[in-house]
């Protein structure tokens, strides 16, 4: 069975290039969000295997949608996907229990050796 | 080349960004401090960077770049924006929409003209914040940035290698992860296995400090980090992890899948492991010369490396300033009565005078003295708010489920004892959840909550302030105690020890050996390091505990460390203190008492036999020789739940003393701890009670163990006086070598009351009633 992701980010653009990108490798893109409250939702709906979730995004940003699905879903794999300068907010997104994390701009080996990494 | 679809979804969304863009610095040249807008064009350039970035564009992504910069300095320092630099940010959209345009029709970003512009947004930035780091720190990330894009058709080497490497010893490791001296006497007592783990990410990997902090995250499921270097929990600067260092435990075999399993972090290219080779310190107690020779120093100054700067509550510093402020007028008041007494005014007055200002500042000095002291407290939360996360950390790692309670986080203490004691608490918080904690399934069947409990608390008692973990798991299991003692000390007769002597074998250096902690669900491992650390402070631990109720131990610490609650004596027509602390008893009795035993002086004292030092010969003087019928003063000291009684000359009172530690020459002179200057001038030496006792302790635990052993001290009379007679040689050298006599009795300890009294004590003595030392300062002792 292939594995479920869901794509988090507000650049539409963005989620095109990882979609792309991964079901290239055979991945199954269930669902996008583009900002975090449809994230969370999406995520509870979805159910996906893994869902790569931005830092920036409008309305809830990927923290606090994080912090919302790993109390909906404490085993819930997430890989945080963040630019530049970030750092902070990546420090905390370990505390609270991601798994890894991708910084943009990220090439395709990248995000796909997170996701096994977070698979295994 | 970039395929045609990505290319328009992106013009699509970066000429969407461009033009709200534009709109919004529209906007923000009216509002210049609105702060959501100015969060907008940030995120919006942020967005803008990222996408050109992933498509190569690396102009629009550098300026889109510099542009968030920009708006991320007005983000963070809340200014408004000035119109030029509107105009500038202007000029950089401006150039990203032509070279987007450029894009759609050619395919190629502009570079023309762009590094002028690159170069006007950079000095603008430097002009914004020439000296503020926040933007600099971008700027190097950037550098960084395009080493990265330039490799972008390299592949990606994801292996890592890890490998194990000889061992290391222990000695390079101190210097390479900056142990403390704690961590290192804990590391050395412990007898698990420790571990080098020297963790490289990839070198094009950009954000290093977080994948490092990965693997640290990892580790720590597996076991127990010590430390790291850099310190991972308060070093953030990614230019420093090149590679980290980690000191670790580990819980798990280190050659499991769950352990090899925590370097399986992206962009990590090599680790190094290397096992710890560690002296361990040995199990016998007299090996501590070294140690002691510090005892002595930090017992009196604390010199440890702890920060010398202190912050202070600006109401302490007023109410300093208020009391200087009265002692000045009280010395125009003494000025005053000066006047008087050159304008020849009646001696009553002045003696009026006199007294009334002398009062007062018998009154201001107080004051001072207090306030002197508060200035050193600083509130013991600024550990205590650590302990929760602590708690939750080991109570995961060993499955525990525990609720963690704290109390008196406002209670003060001395600022040098914050700092040495933080490591003392960690390590009894954890075994409190690691040894006292039952599992969850075992609590249920005892009928306890499923959730431990375990409550750290401050408080203060009289001029001591007491640190408390206390636990609701299983106790400490005495038997268990037992046998581990049978075993390691075969001389000892187990059954003539009370229940607290038992715990005090607990706090013997290797107590507990790695094999043991499995079968032994006491505590144990490291517990004479705490121990150690804490007399240091001058302090002492309690510990009381309770089958299946729990345990609870205290730390009991001093007040401060500068003033000392003493005892302050005579003998040989000098003075010396005796710290309170190390005080049980103080009493006056008749001479013959006191019995000989052979050459040794002891003293049968409500149904406990001590033995007798005299204060005068200990310091190296005659004793005075005492008519048949005198009374004469002793004083009941205890060091560890040994006691001694020193007999003394003459008895002074209680005081509180300033201590003075010692010149350099004088410390290696074993059983003096410090100077205390008094009122009027004269010098009093402070005893090392703790030192003296342990001393002759060590001097005669043959003699000790064999007494206890036989329960007669007829049966071993003459090995009593062959065994001092060896020792007596080595007590005249160590005489020679410290200037300190030491006393030629033996040793007994609180258990000794079971031996027979008849083939001992000849006759009752009569004792008076119990005087506690308050008592005793306001005795008439002339």
């Amino acid at each position: 069975m292939k594995t479920k992701i869901l794509l988090a980010d507000d650049l539409s653009f963005m989620r095109m290039m990882q979609k792309d990108m991964l079901e290239q490798e055979g991945f199954e893109i269930v669902g996008e969000a583009s900002n975090g409250i449809e994230a969370v939702n999406k995520y509870k709906e979805l159910r996906p295997d893994i869902i790569i979730l931005d830092i920036t995004m409008p309305y809830m940003n990927g923290l606090e949608a994080m912090k919302k699905i790993f109390e909906f879903d404490p085993s819930a794999k997430i890989i945080i996907c963040s630019a530049l300068g970030q750092q902070q907010l990546i420090i905390e997104a370990i505390k609270s229990g991601v798994k890894d994390f991708i910084v943009k701009p990220f090439k395709r080996e990248r995000i796909i050796s997170a996701i096994k990494k977070a698979l295994q | 080349m970039i395929e045609d679809k990505y290319k328009k979804a992106f013009l699509e969304e970066a000429f969407e960004l461009v033009e709200n863009t534009n709109q919004l610095i529209l906007k923000l040249e009216k509002d210049p401090k609105n702060e959501s807008i100015i969060n907008e064009l940030f995120r919006y350039m942020h967005s803008l960077k990222s996408e050109a970035g992933l498509l190569g564009f690396n102009v629009i992504m550098e300026i889109s770049h510099l542009l968030e910069d920009i708006f991320d300095y007005f983000r963070k320092t809340k200014q408004p924006i000035s119109k030029n630099i509107i105009s500038s940010v202007f000029k950089g959209v401006d150039f990203i929409f032509d070279s987007l345009n450029s894009i759609s029709s050619t395919s190629e970003e502009l570079t023309e003209n762009s590094d002028s512009l690159i170069k006007t947004l950079s000095k603008l930035i430097d002009e914004l914040d020439s000296n503020q780091n926040v933007i600099l720190k971008n700027k190097e990330i950037k550098e960084k940035e395009e080493v990265e894009i330039k490799t972008e058709n390299d592949t990606i080497i994801d292996e890592i290698t890890i490998s194990k490497k000889e061992d290391i010893e222990f000695e390079k490791i101190k210097k390479l992860v900056s142990l403390s001296d704690f961590d290192i006497q804990m590391i050395e007592s412990d007898y698990s296995d420790y571990y080098l783990i020297n963790v490289y990410p990839i070198e094009s990997c950009i954000m290093k400090y977080p994948r490092i902090y990965l693997v640290y995250n990892n580790l720590r499921q597996n076991g127990e980090i010590v430390k790291s270097s850099p310190n991972i929990e308060e070093d953030q600067d990614d230019s420093h992890y090149v590679n980290a260092f980690f000191l670790f435990k580990p819980s798990v075999d280190i050659n499991s899948q769950d352990f090899l399993s925590s370097f399986q972090v992206d962009e990590i290219g090599k680790v190094i492991i290397q096992k710890v080779n560690i002296q361990r310190k040995s199990i016998e107690f007299t090996e501590k010369e070294e140690e002691e020779n510090n005892r002595i120093e930090q017992a009196v100054g604390i010199k440890r490396s702890s920060s010398n700067t202190l912050r202070i509550d600006i109401e302490k510093l007023d109410s300093l300033g208020r009391s200087v402020g009265e002692l000045i007028t009280n010395r125009a008041k003494f000025e005053k009565i000066l006047e008087y007494v050159r304008s020849g005014e009646s001696l009553t007055f002045i003696n009026q005078k006199l007294e009334e200002t002398s009062a007062e500042l018998f009154r201001i000095s107080d004051e001072l003295q207090t306030i002197v002291m508060q200035l050193r407290m600083i509130p013991v939360n600024i550990i205590f708010n650590k302990f929760p996360r602590v708690v939750r950390d080991i109570a995961s790692k060993l499955n525990k489920e525990v609720d963690f309670f704290i109390s008196g986080g406002d209670t003060e203490i001395d600022k040098k004892v914050i700092e040495e004691i933080q490591d003392p608490i960690t390590h009894l918080i954890r075994n409190a959840i690691d040894h006292g904690i039952e599992p969850k399934e075992e609590r249920i069947a005892k009928g306890k909550p499923a959730k431990g409990r375990i409550t750290l608390s401050a408080y203060q008692e009289g001029s001591h302030i007491i640190i408390e973990v206390s636990d609701d798991g299983s106790g400490i299991n005495y038997e268990k105690i037992a046998r581990k003692v049978k075993k390691l000390y075969p001389d000892v007769n187990i059954d003539s020890l009370t229940q607290s002597e038992l715990i005090d074998y607990v706090f013997k250096p290797g107590f507990t050996t790695k094999e043991e902690i499995t079968t032994l669900s006491g505590r144990g491992v490291g517990l004479d390091v705490v121990k150690d650390h804490v007399s240091q402070l001058r302090g002492r631990i309690d510990v009381t505990t309770e089958k299946d109720i729990g345990t609870s131990i205290k730390i009991i610490l001093p007040l401060t460390l500068t003033i000392l609650e003493v005892l302050m004596v005579k003998a040989a027509d000098s003075f010396y203190a005796i710290p309170i602390y190390n005080i049980e008893q103080t009493d006056r009795i008749p001479i013959q008492s006191i019995e000989k035993l052979d050459n040794y002086d002891i003293l049968q004292y409500r149904n406990e036999v001590y033995s007798v030092i005299y204060l005068s010969e200990l310091v190296g003087k005659e004793k005075k020789v005492k008519s048949e019928d005198e009374l004469v003063y002793i004083v009941i000291v205890r060091y560890n739940r040994r006691k001694i009684c020193i007999l003394i000359d003459e008895l002074i009172g209680e005081q509180d003393v300033v201590v003075q530690s010692l010149d350099e020459v004088f410390k290696r002179i074993k059983g003096i701890s410090g100077v205390a200057i008094l009122g009027d001038g004269s010098v009093a030496l402070i005893l090392d009670i703790p030192e003296i006792v342990r001393d002759f302790v060590s001097k005669n635990s043959m003699l000790i163990d064999r007494l206890e052993q036989e329960r007669s001290l007829a049966k071993v009379h003459d090995e009593i006086v062959n065994k001092y007679n060896d020792s007596k040689e080595s007590i005249l050298i160590n005489q020679k070598e410290n200037l300190v006599n030491k006393s030629n009795t033996i040793d007994t300890k609180s258990g000794f009351n079971n031996i027979n009294e008849k083939e001992v004590i000849k006759e009752k003595i009569k004792t008076e009633p119990n005087k506690e030392i308050t008592e005793l300062s306001i005795l008439d002792l002339s």
